[in-house]
């Protein structure tokens, strides 16, 4: 058995190590990110980039509560946890806004946060087109929730 | 890139706090959040240890190996070099599965070290894209069960707080599938204009 001939608890240990290595190799890049969104979103700015998006929303028939959700998502995982638990609150979970923002958040992630974690973990300066194909995916993954909701959810 | 990102947000957010008299919140936003990235990394810092001398025995033991088997045939197609030189197709594999599995604990260090695995890739084989696919692909997640979310809407008093899994599984896969496709065409899209 392959158990008993291999040291199975050097290798955990060994793996602990690097697990605080890593963790600690991540902090500041945690910082810079944390501190940038709570900047943004402390200073007013995120309130006026959903303002300025408003028209685009009813443009494209995206259920405008949803915005900040939206706008929130790829920026940072516990923001956009705080602006679902709002829209919840004022607008109702079973809502159409409140579905389609539940499975947009369902199925998308924290771009900003991935990207930046495992792009500074390798050391890499350049990311390519990861940034712009990422948020093309994201955009992708807004118009697929509206889409699917409105469907999944006929009267 | 990232620094671009990075200095966008900080410098509108101050322009922003200056025009508006927010500086106050401004420099509370600053302190708070780096504490708070402090205590996320500690508080993390327990589980991710667990996770990764998990996956130092797995590795030893041989069941990444194993994992990466199983899913092989179907990374063959996201990722053709690793899987033709074999570096990093493991990790992307354990990663894979860990995300399936709804393990993000778990991802996390085998996405890193896939990461690491990967930029040596790139180094030996400058053509290759499957560094900036994993990482594409990496934003977009598979939950088997979107625990947080279903708890959220509980809590707000949904009348079925789980009518929403089936049409987000059907968004995930299309925004998976669109993902791939993304990637494909800007891999293809850099290989022409390098090669013509």
């Amino acid at each position: 058995m392959a158990f008993s001939k291999k040291d199975t608890v050097s290798m955990f240990l060994g793996g602990c190590r690097e697990g605080i290595k890593t963790s600690f190799g991540l902090l500041p890049t945690l910082i810079m990110l944390i501190v940038a969104v709570r900047m943004f979103s402390a200073s007013g700015a995120l309130d006026a980039l959903c303002n300025a998006s408003l028209p685009l929303c009813k443009l494209l028939g995206i259920p405008q509560e949803m915005l900040p959700v939206a706008i929130m998502r790829p920026v940072s995982g516990s923001g956009a946890i705080a602006t679902i638990k709002q829209l919840f609150d004022t607008s109702g979970p079973d809502s159409s806004a409140g579905r389609t923002a539940s499975v947009l958040m369902g199925s998308s992630d924290t771009i900003l946060y991935t990207l930046s974690v495992y792009f500074s973990h390798v050391g890499a300066k350049k990311t390519g087109y990861a940034f712009p194909a990422s948020f093309t995916v994201m955009i992708f993954c807004i118009a697929a929730s509206c889409v699917i909701t409105r469907y999944a959810f006929m009267p | 890139m990232i620094g671009k990102i990075f200095c966008i947000l900080t410098s509108s957010s101050f322009a922003f706090a200056l025009v508006s008299g927010k500086m106050n919140e401004l420099s509370a936003a600053v302190l708070s959040g780096a504490a708070d990235a402090a205590a996320l990394c500690i508080s993390t810092l327990g589980v991710m240890c667990l996770w990764s001398g998990v996956i130092g025995v797995f590795d030893g033991v041989g069941v990444t190996a194993l994992i990466a088997k199983v899913v092989r045939p179907i990374l063959k197609y996201i990722y053709p070099t690793a899987h033709k030189t074999g570096v990093g197709i493991d990790e992307i594999a354990a990663n894979f599965a860990a995300n399936l599995l709804g393990l993000g604990n778990a991802a996390l260090p085998f996405g890193l070290s896939a990461m690491e695995k990967l930029s040596e890739l790139e180094k030996k084989y400058p053509d290759s894209h499957d560094m900036l696919t994993f990482a594409v692909m990496n934003t977009v997640p598979f939950q088997a069960f979107p625990t947080t979310l279903i708890a959220l809407r509980e809590a707000a008093g949904s009348q079925n707080p789980y009518d929403i899994i089936l049409p987000i599984y059907l968004c995930s896969f299309a925004t998976i599938i669109f993902a791939a496709l993304v990637c494909r065409l800007c891999a293809a899209a850099k290989k022409t204009k390098r090669h013509g």
